[in-house]
């Protein structure tokens, strides 16, 4: 295992082999690490539209699939985050890892998904 | 109908109906009222608690962690040690019947409940930021927090605590930044591992058993010379510091409080209890290293013969404390209670993480003051006059008590003369025509020297 470190304030996307995952603010205001890829086809669901309901969904950009933030935080690796530090344990120590900001093209402020 | 009824008037409890009642009643006792003094030697029991600056508290708010080191953070951080305290037993060295009217206050059965009141509400204005500040997510099970352990074990640096330390070795008075140090860890090292033994009652299987090495080893195995508190006694008179806990009361500032309360927060509540284990974990692990640090600075600042023996003592049994903390207490509490008490255990090690940062940070600006006066800037005449100061009077002998300056404060003496005091030894005294200018977030109190009128300056920006 093996344990990744960055400021949510320069970065919001982790990628861990081939799944992504985002930092998301929820309604209570914790940052949890959800992924960040739509369950029906595998859309950016960083690029996606919060929905303010009770249910705490992000509407894929692709096909408009409703995602539950409750169903995309399960089996997310674990993370802490103190401050904007935050920390994330890494279970398979040989996957390729990045960690990059992302935001939305046609938007020049950082995605809503991915807040910071 | 209650089911008690009161024989006499004498056995009726009074159950204050608003918080404003419950505080007027906790802080309306000689012990906890403004001083001359500033240091209470062989007296654990006066602690003033308001002060004239106080505005009172902004209930169903809680502070961020920057506000802190506001006036109204000192006076909630002194009523609520006062009231954890009321817990543990203090005695004075000398015959108690010098301070038997203090003795009974400050154990006063009628301050209980009011006590109660006034903690619930202090612990969301004081605690919740803290909570705010770490968040936990992801599927996390025992590896990954092995993982994640390990990787603090060998990466921690304590790179904020160390520059702290570096500052305090190269101030132009050492020694008074060093002595401020060690007045501030006293509020807790001379109580050391009261909070903690708070959890060891009831029953909850081998863990406790386990914690119970770990204070066994707190409390000197028996021996009172080698018990820990009585080694920082060692280190306080080695430096012709009083050793009663809480003679500095007066110079405590609110972040270095703060940290004490928050065990005592974590441990009286026992449904943190494994919110506490993860914080003990963390500061059994960290403290070997910041032990080494506050033995390089001791040695820099008083030289190779210093009294250490209290932080080599850590350094060496921190080792097997972080050890029997991890194997014996935290992996098998996870393994019984799973992911409630794993997620606590990580909020635990974080939080404690925070107040530390916090604790150096309100220090490190305290020091970054008190050095300045040594610049050899003549700070009595630094002013930055307002449009509308206040014109003041004050008399030989009175002491202010001591405050947090929640602004740019300016004191400009027509008559008389002040002493601003901001450390141990470490003062300034103003006489007709001179001013100064105190920071915000500076602690200070103001003693009279000679009958004094004074103006007032206020300026910059107001914290809550």
């Amino acid at each position: 295992m093996k344990i990744l470190r960055f400021d949510k304030s320069k970065a919001n996307l982790v990628e861990l082999g081939d799944h992504a995952y985002m930092v998301h603010r929820n309604n209570a205001g914790k940052y949890l690490l959800i992924r960040a890829t739509c369950p029906h086809r595998g859309g950016p669901l960083f690029l996606g539209e919060i929905l303010k309901d009770p249910t705490e969904s992000i509407r894929c950009p692709w096909h408009e699939s409703v995602a539950s933030v409750h169903v995309l935080r399960k089996k997310a690796p674990p993370m802490v985050v103190n401050g904007s530090a935050c920390q994330v344990v890494v279970k398979d120590t040989d996957c390729e890892t990045s960690i990059r900001w992302v935001t939305r093209l046609t938007n020049k402020n950082p995605c809503r998904a991915i807040c910071a | 109908m209650s089911p008690f009824t009161h024989k006499s008037a004498k056995h009726t409890i009074s159950i204050p109906q608003s918080f404003d009642e419950a505080l007027q009643s906790f802080v309306n006792r000689d012990i906890y009222a403004a001083s001359k003094e500033l240091i209470f030697n062989d007296n654990p029991f006066r602690r003033p608690l308001l002060n004239d600056e106080f505005n009172g508290w902004p209930m169903d708010s809680e502070y961020t962690l920057d506000e802190l080191t506001s006036n109204e953070s000192l006076v909630a951080n002194r009523v609520i040690l006062s009231i954890y305290e009321q817990d543990y037993v203090f005695l004075p060295r000398s015959n108690l019947a010098n301070q038997l009217d203090d003795f009974k206050q400050f154990y006063d059965r009628d301050a209980r409940v009011p006590g109660e009141i006034i903690a619930c509400e202090l612990e969301k204005l004081l605690f919740s930021s803290v909570s705010n500040t770490v968040h936990i997510s992801g599927d996390w099970d025992l590896k990954s927090f092995e993982a994640y352990f390990e990787d603090f074990k060998q990466n921690f640096r304590a790179e904020k605590f160390a520059e702290l330390m570096q500052f305090i070795s190269t101030m132009r008075d050492p020694q008074a930044g060093a002595k401020m140090f060690l007045v501030q860890m006293a509020g807790d090292f001379l109580v050391e591992a009261s909070a903690m033994a708070r959890n060891l009652g009831g029953n909850y299987g081998s863990a406790q058993s386990e914690l119970f090495k770990v204070i066994i080893d707190e409390c000197g195995y028996g021996v009172f010379q080698t018990k820990h508190s009585t080694m920082f006694e060692s280190v306080l008179k080695s430096q012709n510091l009083h050793h009663i806990p809480h003679a500095y009361w007066q110079l405590y500032l609110p972040t270095s409080m703060y940290l004490n309360n928050y065990y005592n927060y974590i441990c009286r509540d026992h449904a943190k209890v494994f919110r506490y284990f993860g914080a003990i974990l963390q500061v059994e692990t960290a403290f070997q290293t910041t032990c080494e640090l506050m033995i390089g600075m001791m040695k820099s600042v008083f030289g190779t013969d210093a009294h250490v023996d209290y932080f080599s003592e850590h350094v060496k049994i921190d080792g097997h404390h972080s050890r029997m903390v991890m194997q014996k207490i935290v992996v098998p509490l996870i393994k019984t209670h799973g992911e409630f008490a794993l997620k606590e255990i990580v909020r635990g090690f974080e939080e404690s993480l925070v107040v530390g940062d916090r604790f150096t940070a309100g220090l490190r600006h305290q020091l970054a003051w008190i050095d300045r006066m040594d610049q050899g800037l003549d700070l009595r005449q630094l002013l930055v006059e307002s449009n509308n100061p206040s014109l003041k009077h004050a008399a030989q002998g009175d002491l202010c008590g001591t405050q947090m300056a929640n602004q740019d404060i300016g004191y400009q003496v027509l008559s008389g003369s002040l002493d601003f005091i901001f450390g141990v030894d470490k003062h300034i005294t103003l006489r007709a025509g001179e001013s100064l200018m105190i920071p915000q977030g500076v602690l200070y109190g103001v003693s009279v020297v000679e009958d004094a009128e004074y103006r007032e300056h206020r300026t910059g920006v107001v914290s809550p």
